[in-house]
């Protein structure tokens, strides 16, 4: 059994290291001293005098010995909060990674007869749930949400921030209020969803961030100024999360939907509809099913892609 | 080598200087050379030995030859040593065995650094080299070398965030009437403590900052030529330990400046109760308070109660670091040691202006090089 001798957790690190580590003096069995490095999410627990084993690893960077405390198997499951996630997409999100095993948190700003049937659906799965009431776009709800999330799951390792609305109008007709509503849930609610969850996907050695964006953050659709900007913004938010957190090993990518099976399109005039539909090159609009699949590859399965815009949308914008 | 003296000085400013190289070299020779009290020819300095860390750092090889063109003497030799952070000591050292064998009568020794070139990234990945190849290749970095030592040194003896951080606090005081020194502001305990993390348990005021500077001394086999004021080397001792912390048995002890400690109190025939006041690397602050133990100022354990009662403070018992050491002053690795020297040359000839320490008979200079594989402690005397 091998033994912690002394650690530090490394913040400026010199090139070719990208990310924050640790490294440490462990002695082996034969009392040999030796310098070693720690994976991060053991940070909390290290001390001096800790015991538990050596393991070589070869990595890019060379061969380097890391020191593996002795602790408990921990019992805690992945965990998935999915943002405005009782009906629509969002809610075939929270189905299909319950599917993948993760414990699911929901939120929204109410919880609707339908959002009573996924939880009761995840029960079935023999995954936990929790729903949380919360509006995105206050960052005092959001950091209760959170909060509440982790002292029943101690850890949220994926993020999806689906939670969106719209207000269409042409510019003209539309007030500062629709503008800003649609900015402060849209684009802010993102961001502090982001900021709030940050702190424990670095504690827990890294996350998911998938941000629903949209088609309409590229193609400039008329009467969506507020929905576009929004969309478009959370592109460039992804971008810098991608960089800023990628040392933590937090991935962060957007999706840009484009005809889905919502209650945004179903409630477009059918002529419209038929119209937006022929120009799908796949003739159909796509089910929130196929998006959320999208989805959980990122979070579940997916570990060399970050800070990508990924167009889901029958190659109707190419 | 009783007789061997220091007999003129030049300092620069430590900061983030405008100057390169070429210029910190000028600089300072020029003013050793002004500053000489009854004068002196170019002709007269046999032997010039330049003190600077790393290359990457300067951009310029063959410092020696470039220090003979400032001196005006091409007939003299010049070599230029490194012993990361104790290359300044490294240089001293040497020219006062050159001395003591006399091969030349006197010796011209200028540290000097431009770390200000690079990026903190690239000094922390070109510092890194002070450290063993084992610890290079895992990405211990100093501050991380030194923060594994303070780590197991709080888990030893107890002491706390809090202690480290008054020795940054008292450093920074210190520097205040230091007109060379490159900080000129006051910090408090919560400053230290809410700094940006560098290697836990090392914070950014924990850390000597990156400096650009130079400082040279004239050394003498005979000083009274030269000045009625030298000042004596009394003692020196230069002793080493592994490059790698993980390598040694006590890493809450840096046994190199312990040893180079003992040698240097035996030459001088004295001992840590009749030092007057000290200049100590406090790279990393934490290691200030290990050094006080290893230089015998305290016992094992017990450096924290110097910093806890003040001792050590300008108006303590023993003064340490007044010229605001590596933390406050500044740290342009070549010239450090070579600056601790200039520091004590004014203190024990009483032109140290504000910071003038009184009664002062025999002070004390502890350089080490990375993390204490190269440690020179030396001891001077009117």
């Amino acid at each position: 059994m091998a033994k912690l001798i002394s650690f530090s957790l490394v913040a400026i690190v010199p090139p070719p290291f990208k990310a924050e580590y640790i490294v440490g003096i462990a002695e082996d069995d034969h009392g040999k001293r030796i310098p070693i490095r720690i994976d991060r999410e053991h940070l909390d627990i290290l001390k001096i005098g800790l015991t538990g084993t050596l393991e070589k690893k070869q990595t890019d960077l060379g061969e380097f010995t890391y020191f593996l405390p002795k602790i408990e198997k921990s019992s805690e499951n992945k965990v998935a909060l999915i943002t405005g996630s009782t009906r629509g997409i969002g809610k075939a999100i929270a189905i299909e990674l319950a599917k993948k095993g993760y414990d699911i948190a929901l939120n929204d700003l109410e919880l609707p007869d339908e959002g009573k049937e996924i939880i009761k659906t995840i029960d079935e799965m023999g995954r936990a749930s929790i729903f949380v009431k919360a509006n995105v776009a206050d960052y005092n709800e959001v950091e209760k949400m959170i909060n509440e999330i982790l002292t029943k799951f101690k850890r949220i390792d994926v993020l999806v921030n689906n939670a969106g609305i719209n207000i269409d109008k042409l510019v003209i007709n539309m007030s500062p209020q629709d503008w800003q509503r649609v900015i402060d849930v849209n684009l802010t609610g993102v961001f502090n969803c982001t900021k709030a969850v940050i702190p424990n996907m670095i504690k827990i050695g890294g996350g998911k961030i998938i941000n629903m964006s949209s088609q309409g953050a590229l193609n400039g659709p008329v009467g969506q100024a507020n929905y576009a900007a929004s969309k478009g913004g959370i592109v460039s938010f992804t971008k810098v999360i991608a960089r800023e957190y990628a040392q933590y090993k937090i991935l962060c990518n957007a999706i840009a939907p484009g005809c889905i099976e919502t209650r945004m399109t179903d409630s477009m005039p059918p002529g419209m509809l038929r119209e937006r539909v022929s120009e799908i090159p796949l003739g159909r609009r796509g089910k929130p099913k196929e998006v959320a699949e999208l989805v959980t590859f990122l979070a579940d399965q997916s570990d060399y892609i970050t800070g990508q815009l990924i167009l889901i949308n029958a190659g109707e914008y190419i | 080598m009783d007789d061997i003296g220091i007999v003129s000085y030049g300092h620069t400013k430590y900061g983030i200087l405008s100057e390169n190289t070429a210029d910190l070299l000028n600089n300072v020779i020029s003013d050793c050379l002004k500053n000489v009290d009854k004068g002196i020819s170019p002709k007269n300095i046999g032997m010039v030995i330049v003190s600077c860390a790393d290359n990457q750092f300067s951009n310029q090889a063959q410092t020696g030859a470039l220090a003979l063109r400032y001196l005006e003497n091409y007939d003299a030799e010049a070599f230029r040593v490194e012993a990361a952070c104790a290359s300044g000591s490294m240089a001293t050292y040497l020219a006062r065995k050159m001395l003591a064998a006399e091969y030349v009568d006197n010796v011209l020794v200028v540290g000097f650094e431009k770390m200000s070139r690079l990026s903190t990234e690239t000094a922390t990945s070109v510092l890194i080299r002070g450290g063993s190849p084992e610890e290079n290749q895992m990405g211990i970095t100093q501050p991380a070398a030194y923060a594994m030592m303070a780590q197991m040194y709080m888990n030893k003896f107890g002491a706390t965030e809090e202690d480290f951080a008054a020795v940054s606090v008292k450093n920074h005081v210190n520097a205040l009437r230091n007109p060379w020194a490159q900080f000129h502001r006051k910090i408090g305990i919560e400053d230290v403590k809410n700094s940006r993390l560098i290697a836990s348990p090392i914070r950014l005021l924990h850390c000597s900052p990156i400096s650009d500077g130079a400082a040279a001394i004239l050394l003498s086999r005979k000083p009274k030529q030269f000045t009625d004021t030298p000042v004596y080397i009394k003692g020196m001792g230069l002793a080493h330990d592994t490059l790698g912390v993980f390598e040694r048995d006590d890493p809450t002890s840096v046994v190199s400046s312990r040893k180079a400690a003992s040698k240097a109190y035996k030459e001088a025939d004295t001992n840590p109760k009749d030092i007057d006041a000290a200049e100590i690397h406090d790279a990393f602050t934490p290691i200030e308070l290990m050094i006080y133990e290893d230089l015998g100022f305290a016992e094992k354990g017990k450096g924290i109660n110097l910093i806890r009662e003040g001792k050590v403070n300008f108006d303590g018992d023993l003064p340490i670091n007044v010229s605001g050491g590596l933390k406050g002053k500044g740290h342009p690795i070549g010239a450090t040691g070579i600056g601790m020297m200039v520091e004590m040359y004014l203190q024990l000839r009483g032109e140290a202006d504000e910071r003038q320490l009184s009664n002062l008979n025999s002070v004390l200079l502890e350089n080490h090089g990375g993390t204490g594989a190269t440690s020179i402690v030396t001891i001077l005397e009117r």
